[in-house]
């Protein structure tokens, strides 16, 4: 008897068949990976089996009995409880008030229940709850100042307290570092020993191969494969996700060794947040022409503030920047778009693209040259024919010319802000997280594209969390840590492991002389 | 000492219902819901309990009325603001239009400039305290007001215990803060958002009914003179917590006071007016300045 059984399960969004009769089943105590691309419908799948979202067809059976969840709360009274990969946290509340969200202990005068919430005994219960686990976290911190992997293992307790007997993780090691990965996954192991049924999300194969027992693997909402680990292999995994043989990562050859010329100049930056402390702590680094320079780093440890300043979203405290010997401290975004800057931001629908304007107007945002735009008056000819042209060479898939934004996959919309900014001839190029959300086969592209725009003597600040991007791109790599750059290593001779421990803040052995 | 007992007296005549009126509408503000309708719901309460005590010469009524009114205003809100997902500022304003119309007709039907209770005195329901009245700036402050007045200086307590000890405080904060943490849990955040709308529709209705029956026992129309709007720049200087929100409020009525006071020893009254108004925006961008001085941010992302 399995624990969970899907049968034939579809959602569908309008027209669009986000789970197509997805056939699932999950035993008891073991570790199921589901794996698949972005956008494939693991979270829809997902969120259908945690009351989010109620499927349009098919059934779901817990220990062989159909259920129908249309809340969170029906799947938790199921033992169902789910890690979500944005954490729903409240940041300014401590750690046991958010564990205790919803389920909050309160004082009883004689047996009548009165609305007041009994602080102590809370504190008391999350205590014994940590210890239970042998989780690290003190429960009266808030959890405004807690480090991200710390806030997953609060989202992992808010579960366990729930009693649940089946634990969702969706991408839970996304955001964390190489250690604090093998920790979780050291965690989910022992959570299954005793007891616990794990289904984990994710799109990293290593740590599929690495603790699940069995796997399925969805492509555009269908499943396309289910095996037991002992079965199958990376690459056999890769293949079924993109349905053709993928490069992993792509090589960074071709280019001429960097110069010694310095190009752009960061030198101690410093900056505060809203709250007034200080994110970063004197930030120096220097891109040289020819090169392409990776900044490493553990998410939240000031490379948003870092990226913000240097596209001119966010005013620094002191220190100064310059390209090309001119100085550029605090310049507008226009102001570095002439200093032949180009800037792929972190948040592709927040500061590169209007979402609700039309692909031409996204296509000259920020460029409105001659061509386009004469005394103030577009030429709306120009810029469609300028458009459609960039749709050619870069191969944006787009199903409507004249329609908006809103139309495009993540990585096609990546690729029109490639397009603008590769197409206004920068010599500089500042790209953060510029594979974020995107497929595997614009992934492809987008290195390449960056790789080409390198070898013609252009220079490029790629920021990513994804520490595979950075090493195999990067000629030189600054690993960020708590608002600074505390090491620069050469990707090619260092490992995934000392860099790791560099993300967590200390300097391996290995790399101690160089220093 | 009788100039500033008559000032003391006149801060606390304003600060009352304004008190109440932030009090109520700091729910809404934790809840994530920008109330400005609190104008028009205390005008309803002031209107409702002169009406209802014109009408039944029950005091009790009036009382009774004038909260309906404003909860059923508050209702009306929240079902556009809240279920319907409406935009909250066009309603709030709809709101803040529709009473003084509607106050303004059934006037104009009855043929009433202003409705005055003859049967009422405000005397009747103003409680002396013996001895501490007469002490000197505490008197004025403690003694010979109504009992809404009092009822504001108790909210104090009420709004920061319910808010910071209670479960549904808490619910409330965190709907505000981060409503998909609170969904994810499966709380209903539009009930708290409801619920928060109508503590403050609650408190905007007595807070009326003490502007006009308590005060004056008679209304006129627009008499709660944008003390709403002064309200809400007090929620927003002391960003809802209850304890500088009150601070602000009490700032607020010291400048009115003071103004009511000089307007009366000069000619140019009605400049003097005009001052607590001036004054309420240079402290609200002294007091956003201050909240974001670390602020860096360019565009309109900025917060």
């Amino acid at each position: 008897m399995s624990l969970i059984r899907v049968v034939d399960l579809t959602k569908k969004f309008g027209e669009f068949t986000a789970n197509d009769h997805i056939n699932l089943t999950v035993e008891k105590q073991e570790i199921k990976g589901i794996v698949g691309e972005n956008g494939a419908g693991k979270s829809t799948l997902m969120n259908m089996l945690y009351g989010m979202l109620q499927p349009t067809s098919g059934k779901i059976c817990i220990n062989d009995e159909e259920v129908k969840f249309n809340s969170p709360q029906d799947a938790m009274a199921h033992g169902i409880g789910m890690v979500h990969q944005h954490f729903k946290q409240v940041p300014s509340l401590t750690v046991y008030e958010n564990i205790l969200l919803g389920a909050e202990v309160t004082k009883k005068c004689g047996s009548i229940k009165t609305p007041f919430i009994d602080t102590k005994e809370e504190i008391a219960r999350i205590r014994a709850l940590i210890e239970t686990y042998h989780f690290q976290l003190d429960p009266m911190e808030t959890v405004a100042n807690l480090s991200v992997g710390q806030c997953q293992q609060v989202e992992i307790l808010k579960m366990l307290y729930r009693n649940v007997d089946i634990l969702i993780l969706d991408e839970p090691t996304a955001v964390l570092t190489p250690q604090e990965v093998d920790w979780l996954m050291e965690n989910l192991k022992s959570l299954a020993k005793s007891g616990k049924t794990i289904i984990l999300i994710t799109h990293k194969l290593r740590e599929v191969m690495a603790v699940c027992d069995s796997i399925a693997v969805i492509r555009h909402g269908v499943v396309v494969g289910e095996t037991r680990k002992a079965d199958t292999s990376e690459k056999e995994l890769a293949q079924m996700m993109v349905g053709r043989d993928v490069v992993l990562t792509v090589s960074n050859e071709g280019g001429q060794a960097p110069s010694d010329d310095v190009i752009y100049r960061v030198d101690n930056v410093h900056a505060v947040n809203e709250a007034g402390a200080e994110v970063l702590h004197g930030v120096s680094f220097r891109v040289k022409k020819g090169e392409i320079y990776g900044i490493a780093g553990v998410e939240g440890n000031g490379q948003s503030e870092l990226v913000r300043i240097l596209t001119g979203m966010l005013l620094l405290k002191e220190g100064h920047v310059s390209i090309n010997g001119e100085d550029i401290t605090n310049s507008w975004p226009h102001e570095l778009r002439q200093k032949k800057i180009g800037i792929i931001p972190e948040d592709r629908y927040r500061d590169g693209l209007c979402r609700d304007m039309s692909l031409d107007d996204n296509a000259v945002a920020g460029y409105f040259t001659e061509d386009v735009c004469r005394r103030g008056i577009l030429n709306r000819k120009a810029m469609h024919k300028k458009f459609m042209g960039q749709v050619d060479k870069y191969d944006i898939r787009i199903s409507d010319e004249y329609g908006n934004v809103s139309q495009l996959s993540g990585g096609n919309a990546q690729k029109v802000i490639i397009a603008r900014e590769f197409e206004s001839c920068p010599t500089m190029l500042i790209a953060s997280q510029p594979t974020r959300g995107v497929d595997v086969g614009s992934i492809e592209y987008i290195h390449q594209s960056l790789i080409d725009f390198r070898n013609a003597g252009n220079s490029v600040l790629l920021v990513s969390s994804e520490l595979t991007e950075i090493m195999s791109l990067s000629d030189r790599v600054g690993v960020m840590y708590k608002g600074n750059i505390i090491f620069e290593v050469d990707p090619k001779t260092t490992s995934v492991a000392d860099i790791g421990l560099l993300m967590a803040g200390t300097v391996p052995e290995s790399l101690r002389d160089k220093a | 000492m009788g100039a500033i007992n008559s000032i003391v007296y006149e801060t606390v005549v304003y600060l009352g219902p304004v008190l109440l009126c932030v009090l109520g509408g700091l729910f809404a503000y934790k809840a994530n819901v920008l109330n400005i309708a609190l104008e028009g719901m205390m005008l309803m309460g002031a209107f409702m309990s002169v009406l209802t005590a014109y009408k039944t010469e029950n005091l009790l009524l009036s009382y009774l009325a004038a909260v309906a009114a404003a909860m059923a205003l508050g209702l009306v809100f929240s079902f556009f603001g809240v279920k319907m997902k409406g935009n909250v500022i066009v309603i709030g304003l709809a709101i803040n239009m529709l009473v003084p119309a509607v106050a303004g007709f059934i006037m104009k039907v009855m043929n009433l400039p202003t409705i005055t209770l003859s049967w009422f005195s405000t005397k009747s329901i103003q409680l002396n305290i013996p001895v501490i009245g007469d002490i000197p700036i505490i008197g004025p402050i403690l003694s010979g007001h109504p009992p809404i007045t009092y009822l504001s200086y108790l909210m104090i307590l009420i709004a920061a215990v319910v808010l910071y000890k209670t479960r549904f405080g808490v619910y409330v904060r965190v709907t505000g803060e981060n409503e998909d943490a609170a969904v994810s849990l499966g709380l209903k955040t539009n009930l708290y958002k409801t619920a928060a709308i109508l503590i403050g529709a609650f408190c905007c209705g007595l807070a009326g009914a003490n502007i006009s029956m308590e005060r004056l026992s008679l209304f006129t129309n627009n008499m709660t003179a944008s003390r709403g709007f002064i309200a809400i720049a007090a929620i927003y200087c002391g960003r809802g917590k209850p304890i500088p929100c009150t601070l602000y409020t009490i700032l607020f009525a010291v400048i009115n006071a003071l103004a009511e006071y000089f307007s009366l020893q000069v000619s140019a009254s009605l400049l003097l007016k005009a001052v607590p108004y001036f004054a309420m925006v240079a402290v609200l961008s002294i007091a956003s300045a201050v909240n974001r001085r670390n602020a860096a941010d360019r565009g309109a992302f900025a917060d």
